[in-house]
């Protein structure tokens, strides 16, 4: 895949791409879709219930893990235009957003531009790089009305999800095609979300055959650093589609996704030359795509057999490195119900990632390109112990070619109180396995200049992380107990608490240091290598509530405390493990008014993160929405509304620079047809 | 207090201080479901000889308002009722409904009842609205949450006055039917 470097070779593209779908949107049909309601008779649609307002759907209470999930309804009505503003509405999600296009994200604290510990998925394809166990979130985008619903589960999945999924999993899934019928075309234009246009056509193909195509492309203004513009803005396009097939015995689904975009970035590439800092704005050149397919038949009626096999594509030039991954997975599971409510699934995936990296500065790699597989089986059981009390066990043996076999058992107990209380609790053990660069990398992480606390010499010191062949797998043990309860129909609460005791976590030997000297000047090169001598435990609290005060008006909240309890060897161990705020809040109040108008608040808090230098953030967004007819809806959003411009967090990476976020607003129309 | 006592008291908490309710079974939108059920009463009413000119002519069904209850009608535009197609009109507020068999007023246009009701001047149009109370101040069918269901208010009074024949096999499904004299 090639890179079209030239921002109006980009831009000279996009049109076409468009000009092509809506040509072969206009060949298709736009059937009707049947609305089972209408066929029933009144008493059965009296009998019927209409949608609680609070969110506790009964597939939520027979979850025994720390679930929330953003509908489609939060999505629209919270006024967020990309998927990471979405999460900060999820208690125990730490959520700030770095630059223009960049984000650091965890759940439960190890947070960061590089957060290691959260396992991301888009309908069963993780989008995680192996460079560095983390999440590119610039790529990771959908048309937002596509989005059926974000699961985000803090707490480890591993037993089910595999590696990485330790502090948390969210799966994003895209709607049904048969549910997206028709076509919509949404457009904004504002001060940060500058300008964007997405096309979304759903049409049935034959019997039991539906198409959705999509189309996208927007462009994001830059944020400020240094009271100047940042120059970190990015224009992004992306096409898509998916085929939906339901047939007498497979049920399949199919997507694939192009994407092109350029991200604005600023780096700080330091040296022991002159006054250290040396600024850098370069754009990243980002280009992917994927291509998966996934199918299912029911073997009997205890009996349901599935297969999916993906490949994901993508390339990416940033100023300290090129990336170029693709990802080839394969799986398999297979689920059988020996008795009502005892249910045993079991299956296998593998998948191989190829790799070519080529560091340019401050980044090391060694052997630039590489292959690297990972296979596994997992079994779980959900054995009914009483009518209401159901035990599920399960496990994951995973193997990968880093650190061998990693086994990730959990043990979880749900208890049905009622139909609309539930408590759960759950132990379980996951662990994350190295990153490419962990094992076979350096970089350059922090500078000390002369006087520094860290530096009593009188030239500089540059610190280098070094990875290792022996740095080994992280790992966690996780006690999780929660509460979830309709307590009437208009008040849902949810309210976790978790424990998790961690060993083996990544931090580096006491630096060895050598002092080299050339035409620029002498400095101190400090080398850490990896290891795995940091434990300690996080604990803390989540607590989600939806509270329809009256038809028309809905509170929607969440709060979370977190602390850490680790020994620290030094300053720059707490700096880099401490990402993570005490005390998180959001409350969304989302108000009806006459004439279809609705004008909805977001409020977020976000605590001071003191080694960091962070201070706390109060925020708000606020979307007044209209829709004059069934067709059309306006909306007037405004987003960061608190602060002409703010920092949310510095980057972990003395290189990469953070900037800060400007108060933005933007108007957004779609038409339905 | 200290982490361990805040974390004992925060389980108690939990295991004692919630009530314990009942609920069940799927869900439905709720406009959706009004629509619906405003369909499946349409099929219980008489429309007086000479409403229609012709046995396809359609059956208009005006809506007053702009709120989601109001566009959940949108999904009846195009069915057939019997063998007459239906078609949704939206009105806005200064409109009368000159040509319509059905009307529906949002609950957001209470403030519109009364001159809503004299325009109609008891012309054979089927009233329909879950605004409060809209059986008693002389609508025909009154939409009504009751708990998690729909349900509907009867007023015959209000029909007959507008010369609509209402199915006695509709009133053991209504919440309550107001007619005067018994």
């Amino acid at each position: 895949m090639q890179i079209i470097s030239k921002y109006t070779e980009y831009f000279s593209l996009f049109p076409k791409i468009i000009t092509a779908f809506s040509l072969i949107c206009s060949f298709m049909a736009t059937p009707v879709v049947a609305k089972g309601l209408m066929e029933m008779s009144l008493e059965e649609l009296m009998t019927l219930q209409v949608t609680s307002a609070a969110k506790a759907p009964t597939s939520l209470l027979k979850t025994s893990a720390a679930i929330y999930v953003i509908t489609q309804e939060d999505i629209r009505r919270s006024g967020a235009n990309s998927i990471p503003e979405l999460l900060k509405m999820v208690p125990g999600m730490n959520v700030a957003q770095l630059d223009s296009n960049r984000w650091a994200i965890s759940a439960r604290g190890f947070s960061g531009q590089f957060a290691n510990k959260l396992l991301v998925m888009i309908d069963g394809r993780s989008v995680y790089t192996p460079f560095f166990s983390g999440v590119l979130w610039d790529v990771q985008d959908l048309i937002l009305a596509e989005i059926d619903r974000i699961e985000v589960i803090r707490g480890p999945g591993a037993a089910l999800w595999g590696a990485n999924a330790v502090n948390g999993i969210i799966n994003i899934i895209t709607r049904s095609v048969k549910e997206t019928v028709g076509a919509q075309v949404t457009a904004w234009v504002g001060t940060e979300e500058r300008a964007g246009l997405s096309l979304m056509q759903s049409s049935e193909l034959g019997t039991n055959s539906y198409l959705r195509l999509t189309a996208k492309g927007f462009v994001r203004d830059d944020s400020r650093l240094n009271g100047a513009d940042a120059n970190d803005d990015m224009s992004m396009g992306r096409i898509g589609f998916r085929w939906d097939y339901t047939g007498y015995n497979w049920i399949g689904k199919t997507t694939g996704s192009f994407y092109q975009g350029q991200d604005g970035a600023n780096y700080d590439r330091i040296s022991h030359e002159g006054n250290y800092h040396h600024f850098v704005n370069d754009d990243t050149e980002v280009v992917g795509g994927h291509i998966l397919t996934s199918w299912s038949r029911q073997l009997s009626n205890k009996s349901k057999l599935s297969f999916q096999l993906y490949f994901d594509d993508s390339h990416r030039e940033e100023f300290p490195y090129d990336e170029d991954l693709q990802v080839v997975d394969a799986e398999f599971q297979h689920n059988y119900e020996f008795t009502p409510g005892h249910k045993l699934t079991w299956g296998g995936n593998i998948r191989t990632y190829f790799d070519d990296l080529t560091a340019h500065t401050h980044i090391f790699i060694d052997p630039p390109s590489d292959q690297y597989s990972l296979y596994s089986v997992f079994v779980q059981d959900d054995y009914p112990l009483l009518n209401n009390l159901i035990l599920t066990l399960g496990s994951k043996f995973e193997h990968n070619d880093f650190t061998g076999w990693e086994v990730q058992p959990n043990g979880r107990l749900l208890w049905e109180v009622s139909e609309t209380v539930s408590l759960w609790g759950a132990v379980s053990r996951a662990v994350r396995t190295p990153a490419r660069y962990e094992a076979t990398g350096q970089i350059v992480v922090a500078l000390y200049p002369p006087g520094h606390e860290l530096n009593s010499t009188s030239i500089p010191a540059i610190y280098n992380f070094r990875g290792s062949d022996d740095f080994k797998a992280e790992e966690l043990t996780a006690y999780e107990f929660g509460l979830r309860s309709l307590l009437d129909e208009d008040f849902s609460i949810d309210i976790s608490i978790f424990y998790n005791d961690y060993n083996k976590l990544r931090t580096g030997t006491d630096p060895e240091s050598t002092i080299i000297v050339d035409e620029f000047g002498a400095y101190i090169e400090l080398v850490g290598t990896a290891n795995n001598d940091l434990e300690g435990e996080t604990y803390g609290l989540e607590a989600a509530i939806e509270w329809q005060l009256t038809d028309d008006w809905k509170l929607v909240g969440s709060y979370s405390y977190m602390e850490m309890d680790f020994d620290f060897a030094g300053q720059l161990e707490a700096f880099l493990n401490s990402f993570y705020a005490r005390h998180q809040g959001s409350l969304q109040s989302r108000l009806n008014l006459p004439h279809n108008i609705e004008t909805d608040l977001w409020l977020t808090y976000t605590d001071e993160i003191a080694i960091q230098n962070q201070s706390e953030i109060w925020d708000l967004s606020v979307r007044l929405g209209w829709q004059p007819t069934p067709q059309w809806q306006l909306e007037l959003i405004g987003q960061n509304l608190l602060h002409d411009h703010s920092k949310q967090l510095t980057s972990e990476i003395i290189s990469m620079m953070s900037s800060e976020i400007e108060r933005g607003v933007f108007l957004r129309g779609s038409y339905k047809f | 207090m200290t982490r361990k006592q805040l974390y004992k008291f925060l389980l108690v908490l939990l295991f004692v201080g919630f009530p314990l309710y009942v609920t069940a079974g799927d869900t439905y939108d709720e406009h959706e479901l009004k629509a619906a059920i405003t369909y499946n009463v349409m099929k219980f009413v008489k429309w007086p000889d000479g409403t229609f000119v012709g046995a396809k002519e359609p059956l208009v069904i005006c809506v007053m308002g702009n709120d989601a209850t109001a566009f959940g009608f949108a999904s009846l535009d195009g069915r057939l009722l019997g063998k007459r197609p239906i078609k949704v009109q939206y009105l806005n507020s200064y409109d009368t409904c000159q040509d319509g068999h059905v009307l529906y007023l949002s609950r957001f246009r209470g403030h519109h009842l009364d001159e809503v009701l004299t325009s109609l001047q008891q012309a054979p149009v089927l009233t329909v609205s879950d605004l409060e109370s809209f059986a008693s101040r002389g609508g025909m069918i009154n939409l009504v949450k009751i708990k998690k269901n729909i349900r509907f208010a009867i007023n015959l009074d209000a029909s007959m006055a507008a010369k609509l024949k209402i199915s006695s096999k509709l009133h053991p499904l209504a919440i309550e039917v107001i007619r005067s004299g018994g």
